[in-house]
């Protein structure tokens, strides 16, 4: 028994080493030359840094244990948390304030018409804009008709039946509800900015007068006479009546005879 | 490095003794046990107190540090740092008794000076000291040189001899068959201790103790 020793704590039970084999028995020397050696124990530095590594691992390691001594701050966590909800609350004010001024109908006109063209589709009723009216004619209709501005026609369940005959527009009572009073608003019967007549048309073309004007029968610049051509401009004496051709002095023209006859020795 | 302290001159010598020479010097026997103080202990290490660090450290830092001595770590007290940051770090995992938690954290030490051999494998070789037989005296090119002490007597120089043949056997070991040895002789752990800090079966451990003790049997012939 005394040449190996037993180890009952192997998992196989126990673990058989012979004394022989085990360098702390068979080398007794050796054994206590190194433990005399080599457990020197560590020196007061080197100690202290030590024991300061371990408690900054520790610090490390475990950090909610001074959590209580620091200042909480929001952590990127933190905040990472909140940005749903920010979002949330930013796009329910953006829906509240489009649902009301859906409601008011104050939308523009594209936009309120589709809105409500979905509502309507929900069961929700929200102002339809009316498209916008021509330009009044001064000549047009006048009366509470004219003045009562264009109410916004509110969709219904039912479609709103054109009214077939529009009342006179002296009669049209100002409506206690808009768009209410089964006519529709702003008609009176005749097509706006209409007196009968095309505008701008009095029976005859703009600008025309029954004759071509500008017309005195006579083409512009001429007076009749056909301008006489002068002949040889350049040996015409200006201010001389170009009765015809020009006797030269001393020259002859014509015959000789007639020269001879007419400016020739007669003095 | 060997650890120097301020009033005992540049070594620091183990206490080897003197006079009349027996043949066998008394055992040295590493740290005792904590016992039953070593349950408080560790909770209080757990919960960070300085004191149940302390008393720890105390504890099984010459196991340490004498481990990695043995296995010629070039800055054993660098590493020994390094283990016990590991070992505050790895505390609230741990399971076990006072032995069991010497073996585990000798495996921390064993994976850190592995990992420092790794680490200095393609640098320039530093000769390392011999534990407690003189002091590294750096040279301009980075290698260390072993200087023994000077005012150490006849006795105390054949005791360095002593202690620097072992270191030679010990050299011309493996470095498994070293760190079982280390592990066995100077941190006490039995063979299945051994075998868990190594991470190698029960087995492999004995067979690597019967080969160290038969080349160092060989050695001191």
């Amino acid at each position: 028994v005394s040449d190996f020793s037993i180890h009952p704590d192997h998992p196989t039970g126990a673990v058989f080493a012979f004394a022989a084999d085990d360098p702390v028995t068979a080398l007794p020397v050796l054994t206590a030359v190194l433990r005399g050696t080599l457990l020197a124990p560590p020196d007061e530095v080197t100690r202290r840094r030590h024991l300061a590594a371990m408690v900054a691992a520790h610090a490390e390691t475990r950090p909610t244990a001074l959590a209580h001594h620091e200042p909480v701050r929001p952590t990127l966590a933190r905040r990472g948390r909140r940005r749903p909800l920010v979002a949330a609350g930013v796009a329910g004010a953006v829906l509240l304030g489009s649902a009301g001024l859906a409601a008011a109908g104050q939308l523009p006109a594209p936009v309120q018409s589709r809105l409500a063209a979905a509502a309507r589709i929900v069961g929700l009723t929200l102002p339809v804009p009316v498209p916008d009216r021509p330009p009044t004619d001064p000549s047009g209709p006048s009366g509470p008709a004219a003045a009562v501005p264009a109410a916004p026609q509110i969709l219904t369940g039912e479609p709103v039946a054109p009214a077939p005959t529009a009342p006179p527009a002296a009669e049209v009572p100002i409506p206690t509800a808009p768009g209410h009073d089964g006519s529709a608003p702003g008609q009176s019967g005749n097509t706006p900015g209409q007196s009968g007549n095309t505008p701008g048309q009095s029976g005859s073309a703009p600008g025309q007068s029954g004759s071509a004007p500008v017309q005195s029968g006579n083409t512009p610049g001429q007076s009749g006479n056909t301008p006489a051509p002068s002949g040889n401009p350049s040996i015409t004496a200006p201010g001389r009546v170009d009765d015809g051709p020009a006797a030269l002095p001393g020259g002859a023209i014509g015959s000789g005879k007639d020269a001879a006859s007419g400016n020739g020795k007669k003095g | 490095m060997i650890p120097r302290s301020a009033d005992s001159g540049p070594a620091v010598l183990a206490p080897l003794p003197t006079g009349e020479r027996p043949a066998a010097p008394p055992p040295a026997r590493p740290p005792a046990l904590l016992g039953k103080a070593f349950a408080p202990t560790l909770a209080g290490a757990r919960t960070g107190e300085g004191r149940a660090f302390a008393r720890l450290y105390d504890n099984v830092a010459p196991l340490v540090l004498g481990y990695l001595r043995g296995r010629r770590v070039p800055d054993p007290e660098d590493v020994a740092g390094d283990v016990f940051v590991d070992l505050v770090r790895g505390l609230d995992t741990f399971t076990g008794d006072e032995r069991q938690f010497r073996s585990w954290l000798l495996a921390i030490a064993h994976r850190r000076a592995v990992d420092d051999g790794r680490r200095r494998h393609d640098r320039p070789a530093v000769t390392a000291p011999p534990p407690a037989a003189g002091f590294a005296e750096p040279a301009a090119d980075g290698s260390a040189t072993v200087v023994l002490s000077a005012s150490a007597g006849e006795d105390r120089a054949m005791d360095d001899l002593s202690v620097l043949s072992i270191l030679d056997a010990i050299d011309g070991l493996t470095p498994d068959q070293c760190a079982a040895v280390m592990l066995r002789v100077v941190a006490d752990l039995t063979v299945p201790e051994v075998a868990v800090a190594l991470g190698k079966p029960p087995t492999a451990v004995n067979a690597l103790l019967r080969r160290a003790t038969a080349r160092l049997s060989r050695s001191s012939d």
